[in-house]
Order: C-alpha cells, then sequence, then structure tokens
C-alpha cells in the first residue's frame, strides 16, 4: 500500500513545483513524452509516503461539470479495465459551496486502481489526458508521536506547589499532571521546574471553557464512550435523535453523531472506530488533554474540560488514522472540511508530513495542494464558527524528527506550528524546531523521567483506550503538545465570547503566539539527554517560537492591552515583554508604524525605534496614542513563497505621555 | 481626567490636609483610557487601583506623608511616586493635585467609593517593574 520514493531529482520537484500555483494549476505544454507531461502535471507526495492504488487528479471545469451531470468521463479518461473507481475527491457536499468552488476544491477527484500498478506509471498514462491539469500522489500525513503509550498505575505521591496552587478539580489523577500544574517535584524529573506548564491554574477562575467553542480533533478515534470524554463530546442532536442509517441533519453525512471516520478505505461507513489491531489511543490521550471533563471525581483534569458543570468546550471526533492507516491528503482534506462545515471553530491536528518533507510553503501548497485548499477553506472567514473569531484557527504539531524545521501543514504561516518541551522546560529531544515554528507548550520528555521507564511520569497523563493499554495512559511527542496550545486557544475563544469581544484572524493569533514566558532563558549552555545522545541546548535559543504559552496570560491579554506610560520631555524605553511575551527580546520585529496625527499628538521629534526588545520613544507632549508594531512569531524570517518562517504577528498600543513617571508603572 | 492650568488660590483659613485627605478618590482620565481610585487611610497608608487600557485595574499600596501641602509618597516595593504634588481642595469632595517635578501636570480627583468589582476583580501587583525590567508579578486576589 506504502511506496517511497526518494529517487526523484531536484529539478523535478522544482519543475513540479513552478508548474502550478494555487489558484489554478497551469494546463500541460505539449511534450513529447509521458514522462515529461507528468512532471508538468505532478503536483506531489513523490518525496514522502504516499498511498498505492490511488491518485487524485484535478480536472478542468469542462469535465468536472460533465461528472456532475452525470457521464461518465472516467471511462473516457481511463479506458474500460483499467482504473477501480473514481470519484470525487471530497465526494460529501460542502455547507459553502460556493466557497469549495471557488477554491477550486470540486474539481479534486480520486482514481483508484490496482495496488499492483505501480502509481507512477499508472500517472504518467493519464498525464496525456488535457482534462487533467494536475495530478497529485496521495500523501501519507503521520501522526506526530511514536504512539507508545504506557498505562497508568498509582505511583510516588507528588509534592505540592510552593505558592500553594493546586489543580481546583476532584480528578484524582491530576496530581501527576504536572502539565497543567508543573510543582518542580523531582520524582516527575530530577531537572524538573516549578511553572514548566501551561499556566492554566488561575486562568481557571475566569472561564474553563464552554460549550459554543467546538475543537475537532483530527486524529486518530476518539473514543465517545470514555467516561472521562464522554461529558465533553460534540453531539450532533439530530443524528442522535433521528433514524439510524439516515442523514437526519442533511449535511450529507450519516450518523455522525459525534463526528465522523474519514478513512473510508477501511470500510467503517464513516462509524468511529477504535477497535482495531493497530490502534493506539493517540486520539483519545489528544482529545483528552484538550477537554477531558474536569471535576467529575474522576480521572484526569484538562486545559478546557470545564468546571465540573458540564461548561467545557466540546470535542469533534474527525477520525482521519484507523490504527496506522489513513486516506491521506483526500481524508485530511475532507475532515478538515467537514469541521468547518459543523460548527468546529479550532482544529486540533496532531499530524503532519515529516520535515523536510516540503523544503518550503510553495512546496507544500503545489504537492499538497488539495489539503492546502482545505485548510483555506476551514480557515476562511466566511466559515468562521464563533462569534469572537474572524476565522477558525488551524493548530498543528511540529512533529518528531528532531529537526531544525517545522513539519508541514503547520509550518504554513496560516497555520500554528506547537514544539515540545519537558517538566524542565527545556525543549524535549524528539521536537522539531526552528523555522515554521510558533509556539512551545508541554510534550512530556521520557529521558529526564526520575523513574524507570514503565513509571515514567515525565510525559503526559491522559485518557486512553482500555482496549488497548488502559483508561489513562502516559505519551509523549508534539503530537502532546499540541492540544496543550489549541486547548488554551479554546479557553481563550471561550473567554472572548463571555466578554462579548471580537478580534480580527491576526489580532487572535497574535495574542495566542505572544502570551508566553520565556524559556530561551534556559536555552543558553548545558544540555539533556535524549535516547543515547547528548543534546546542546544552545542549538534550541531562539528556535522554539515566541516562548511557552500560558493561558492566563492570555486571558488577561483577551481582557485587554495595558498602555505604555512615558515621561514626556525625556527619552523613554518600553519592554515589549508586556505585549510580546517574555521571549520579546529575541523576537525579530519588522516595523514600528504611527500615522502623523500620533506623532503631531505625542510630539515625537523622530520614529520610535526597537532594540533587544525595548522601544526607544521620546515624546514632547503629553496625550495618547496608539502605535503599530509588528514582528515574526518563530524564526528571523517570514513564511511563504520559497521560505519556511513563521507568522506575522502585530500588536496596537497606547502610549501615554505624562509629566509624572514611576518606575514601576503606578499612577501617582 | 482633569488636566488644568494651575491657579492659586488665596486660603484665608488654615486647611486641615491631614483631615481632608482620607477616604475613596477616583480621576477618569478619558483621553488616555485610564481610570483611577485611591484609597488613604488616616494611618498613612495607601491603596492605588489602576487602570490603563488593560481590562483589570492593577492594585498597588503603600504610604503616604504631607508637610504643609505637599503630598508625597513611596509604593509598597521602595519606588517613590513619580513626583510629590501641591494639594488644594474644593469643599470636602474636591482634591487637586499639582506636581511639583517641574511638569506642571494638574490632576483633580473627586471624592467617590471605590466600586467592589474593582477591588475584587483587581491584579496585585507585588514589585517593582521598571521600564527595562521584567513584567509585574501578579497575584489574584
Amino acid at each position: 500500500m506504502k511506496y517511497r520514493n526518494l529517487t526523484i531529482a531536484a529539478i523535478v520537484m522544482m519543475a513540479a513545483i513552478s508548474c502550478l500555483n494555487e489558484k489554478e494549476p497551469a494546463a500541460a505544454p505539449e511534450l513529447s513524452s509521458k514522462e515529461e507531461l507528468l512532471m508538468t502535471k505532478l503536483t506531489g507526495g513523490q518525496n514522502g509516503e504516499y498511498m498505492g492504488g490511488c491518485l487524485l487528479l484535478y480536472l478542468d471545469e469542462e469535465t468536472t461539470s460533465r461528472f456532475e451531470n452525470g457521464e461518465d468521463v472516467a471511462a473516457e479518461l481511463f479506458g474500460s479495465g483499467e482504473y477501480t473507481g473514481f470519484e470525487k475527491a471530497i465526494s460529501h457536499k460542502p455547507k459553502n459551496e460556493e466557497l469549495a468552488r471557488e477554491l477550486g476544491l470540486h474539481r479534486w477527484f480520486i482514481v483508484t486502481f490496482d495496488d499492483m500498478t505501480p502509481v507512477r506509471s499508472f500517472a504518467a498514462n493519464v498525464a496525456v489526458r488535457p482534462e487533467i491539469h494536475a495530478i497529485q500522489f496521495n500523501s501519507l500525513p503521520k501522526p506526530a508521536s511514536d504512539c507508545k503509550s504506557i498505562p497508568f498505575r498509582p505511583q510516588v505521591r507528588l509534592s505540592s506547589a510552593s505558592d500553594g496552587k493546586k489543580i481546583p478539580f476532584d480528578d484524582p489523577m491530576n496530581s501527576y499532571q504536572w502539565n497543567l500544574n508543573n510543582t518542580g517535584d523531582k520524582n516527575v524529573a530530577a531537572t524538573a521546574r516549578e511553572g514548566a506548564d501551561v499556566g492554566v491554574i488561575d486562568a481557571w477562575k475566569l472561564t474553563a471553557g464552554s460549550p459554543d467553542v467546538i475543537v475537532a480533533v483530527c486524529d486518530a478515534p476518539v473514543k465517545y464512550t470514555h467516561p472521562d470524554l464522554a461529558g465533553s463530546m460534540w453531539v450532533n442532536e439530530a443524528e442522535l435523535n433521528g433514524v439510524k442509517g439516515v442523514d437526519d441533519d442533511g449535511n450529507d453525512y450519516i450518523d455522525d453523531i459525534h463526528g465522523y471516520n474519514f478513512y473510508k478505505r477501511g470500510g467503517s461507513n464513516g462509524a468511529i472506530n477504535w477497535e482495531t489491531e493497530t490502534e493506539s489511543g493517540h486520539g483519545t490521550h489528544v482529545a483528552g488533554i484538550v477537554a477531558a471533563v474536569n471535576g467529575n471525581g474522576i480521572g484526569v483534569s484538562s486545559v478546557a474540560g470545564g468546571s465540573g458543570k458540564g461548561d467545557g468546550v466540546r470535542l469533534m471526533c474527525c477520525q482521519v488514522f484507523e490504527g496506522i492507516y489513513s486516506d491521506g491528503d483526500r481524508g485530511m482534506s475532507e475532515a478538515l472540511m467537514y469541521a468547518a462545515d459543523n460548527g468546529a471553530c479550532i482544529a486540533q491536528c496532531s499530524y503532519g508530513y515529516p520535515a523536510g518533507t516540503f523544503e518550503c510553503d510553495d512546496a507544500f501548497i503545489n504537492n499538497a495542494s488539495l489539503e492546502y485548499r482545505a485548510l483555506k477553506y476551514f480557515t476562511n472567514p466566511k466559515n468562521c464558527n464563533h462569534p469572537s473569531l474572524e476565522a477558525n484557527i488551524a493548530i498543528f504539531a511540529a512533529g518528531n524528527e528532531s529537526a531544525s524545521i517545522s513539519g508541514y501543514p503547520g509550518a504554513l504561516p496560516m497555520c500554528i506550528s506547537v514544539t515540545a518541551f519537558g517538566p524542565d522546560f527545556l525543549p524535549a529531544g524528539y521536537t522539531n524546531y526552528g523555522r515554521g515554528c510558533n509556539i512551545a507548550a508541554p510534550g512530556g520528555d521520557l529521558w529526564v523521567g526520575a523513574l524507570k521507564e514503565e513509571d515514567n511520569i515525565s510525559q503526559i497523563l491522559s485518557t486512553g483506550l482500555s482496549e488497548i493499554s488502559g483508561d489513562y495512559i502516559w505519551m509523549q511527542g508534539s503530537s502532546m503538545a499540541c492540544p496543550h496550545m489549541s486547548g488554551v486557544a479554546a479557553l481563550g475563544v471561550s473567554y472572548a465570547g463571555k466578554l462579548g469581544k471580537k478580534f480580527t484572524d491576526n489580532e487572535f493569533k497574535t495574542l495566542l503566539l505572544t502570551s508566553v514566558n520565556d524559556i530561551n532563558q534556559f536555552l543558553t549552555e548545558g544540555g539533556k539527554s535524549f535516547k543515547d545522545m547528548w543534546i546542546n541546548m544552545q542549538t534550541y535559543h531562539n528556535r522554539m517560537g515566541t516562548g511557552a504559552i500560558d493561558a492566563w496570560k492570555l486571558l488577561m491579554q483577551i481582557e485587554g492591552t495595558p498602555s505604555a506610560m512615558v515621561q514626556t520631555g525625556k527619552k523613554s524605553q518600553v519592554d515589549l515583554s508586556e505585549y510580546f511575551g517574555e521571549g520579546a527580546a529575541d523576537l525579530t520585529y519588522l516595523a514600528v508604524e504611527i500615522d502623523e496625527e500620533a506623532k503631531k499628538t505625542l510630539g515625537l521629534a523622530s520614529n520610535p525605534k526597537i532594540t533587544d526588545g525595548v522601544l526607544d520613544i521620546v515624546c514632547m507632549k503629553n496625550g495618547s496614542a496608539k502605535i503599530r508594531i509588528s514582528a515574526i512569531a518563530g524564526g528571523v524570517q517570514l513564511g511563504g513563497g520559497n521560505n519556511i518562517g513563521g507568522t506575522e504577528i502585530t500588536r496596537e498600543i497606547s502610549i501615554i505621555s505624562r509629566g509624572v513617571y514611576s518606575t514601576n508603572g503606578g499612577w501617582f | 481626567m482633569l488636566l488644568v492650568a494651575t491657579g492659586c488660590k488665596k486660603d484665608e483659613k488654615p486647611v486641615d490636609y491631614k483631615g481632608l485627605l482620607p477616604g475613596e478618590w477616583h480621576c477618569a482620565a478619558v483621553e488616555f483610557g485610564a481610570d483611577v481610585y485611591a484609597r488613604f487611610e488616616e494611618n498613612g497608608d495607601f491603596d492605588l487601583y489602576q487602570m490603563l487600557g488593560e481590562g483589570r485595574y492593577r492594585h498597588y499600596t503603600g504610604n503616604w506623608s504631607i508637610k504643609g501641602d505637599i503630598l508625597s509618597g513611596t509604593y509598597s516595593d521602595g519606588t517613590e511616586w513619580g513626583s510629590s504634588y501641591k494639594m488644594s481642595f474644593s469643599g470636602n469632595d474636591l482634591m487637586t493635585l499639582a506636581a511639583q517635578n517641574g511638569s506642571e501636570e494638574v490632576v483633580i480627583y473627586s471624592r467617590e467609593s471605590i466600586p467592589s468589582e474593582v477591588k475584587e476583580g483587581c491584579i496585585d501587583v507585588k514589585s517593582s517593574f521598571g521600564m527595562l525590567n521584567s513584567q509585574p508579578q501578579y497575584r489574584w486576589l
């Protein structure tokens, strides 16, 4: 079923990349050989693993229209007996059909053929057809975890935090959840640091989630009957109360009560299925990190699982893996569209293509064109599913190859790519880092654990599958970091909704990526173990994204942005960590914008400048005005085009210039 | 907020500044997007609640003292106020503080109870954070 072909020359890749653009793959020129023609139409997958027995095809509008009118175009394209199936890649009718068509999603088809037929050979044969504008190998993303799990069993008693903070829910296993409340207990890791967690304890006093925030878990199956998850599952009421085997809500999916299984080749007919031999519990574990039910007296606590009153965020299961198998780009794409069409405002995606599969944004856009378009569908403002947002948010794991670039799709500027740290606040040895990585979160680190492997509690404890290894299991990976970020984002959306606030897409992503604690301070010297290696921490300096996500800081930023007070007539320095997070000194700043009226109001003699995260400004008049500062979240260059890089973030800051200034910010 | 020109007012009898200051005061600095409440205790303590753009009041504490008609103070973290202030009162309910640092900044406060939601939802600023220092440390109250 899987083929790996690493022999394609770089020039072929370049030809494939350059022959397409995201809007409209170019029609092929007349070429002499099938292989040359294929090169002009081939969009991707050949540099990584892809699925055998099928191809994704992008047809012209006319042929697409003929197919939609019931004509048998497959026989024309492939000849009888050469294929076993032909259908739309997104076989279900999208809710926002106009947008789907605008993005060209209706023109993607999947053709299936004998597994024994080499994919490349079949592709070369069909490339001669002028109706086929582009050909994409059906790439196989992977979960961003080794999928190894260790069952939970009662272990050493852990100490409480020095500041007395504790998880305020009665879930009995939560004393082991250093990711939520790291007390620095040395039983977790000899190097454990108090506060190396997701900063959610105080945040829960403001919100622990909201049922109108739906997180689509695009992953292996979520066991929706799990006693710690059942209360957090999204419920499609029409299907729940409808007739089995009938599409009661008319969304083109039958019996999708808690989500859908997009692994069609498994023959599940959409039923979520966790009872397969190769299942690991990955999706169930990820879901529990986001929203295992808090305060129900059993199991674990979670980031956004409510306060014990049924008020947590909701989990939508978009099953894209069944055990180790998936439907590749096709399944991922349809899952994202389903999530958009059925109310999810956050796509939690702990999967991706291994780092290096795509060298730059354009390579992904053109090589995984179908999935890119599906991401555009999910994040398009027209499909936004929460009144506090302008657009839905897609969050991906950075990947686990210890590579110095993020995997895709997370590396795209439109997505958030999450790196992983352990209970010591240090990068886990497996995590990808560097270009394209935006932010860090707890992902666990087996190799710093204080206990033997089977007892290791330096990983992440969450819900699991009793059918496999246990109802509660330890796992590690950027797969585990990613749902922490999704959970915090979900808390942020919940709180914004509670306050009746609305943010643009850039504003909300900026809030997410600047609500961080500095981890660069720990990445200046020393190292740590990883497998049989010793890894140098300096390698990771300023390459883990903007810093470690902190839920409390996010909610404070959602409440409002503090003004910067400066003293009239004197050179003032404003520490930007208040606005760009504790890692502000290490960020790359793009611009300081201030309009003429604001300059006049503040009596600015020259444009403010930023050095090492400090804004130098001289105001000659009393007054207040806003300035805009933009920076790169993740790396020193922006992503896009031939780059793999960070996301542009922008803060608007009010400057108050007064005659009285106190160094601690006090009014008097 | 009221920033007004400093004016001279001829007092015909001694003003009991120490007697007039204690209590709760409010200054709405609308053009700065700022809102400030202060409580001065008779024992020389003060509580300051200020909101400058953020969505939650920040709470400072410290001590005040009066010499003649000049009010000065120190925050609990040891930071001196940005200025001392020349005080004047209009009746019992309006107080004018004129900065004495050469800036000529004058702010008028009205006597007003501090709403309970301000005090209950505030963030306590525990330590100093100079311009180049790290963020204030928060404590949930």
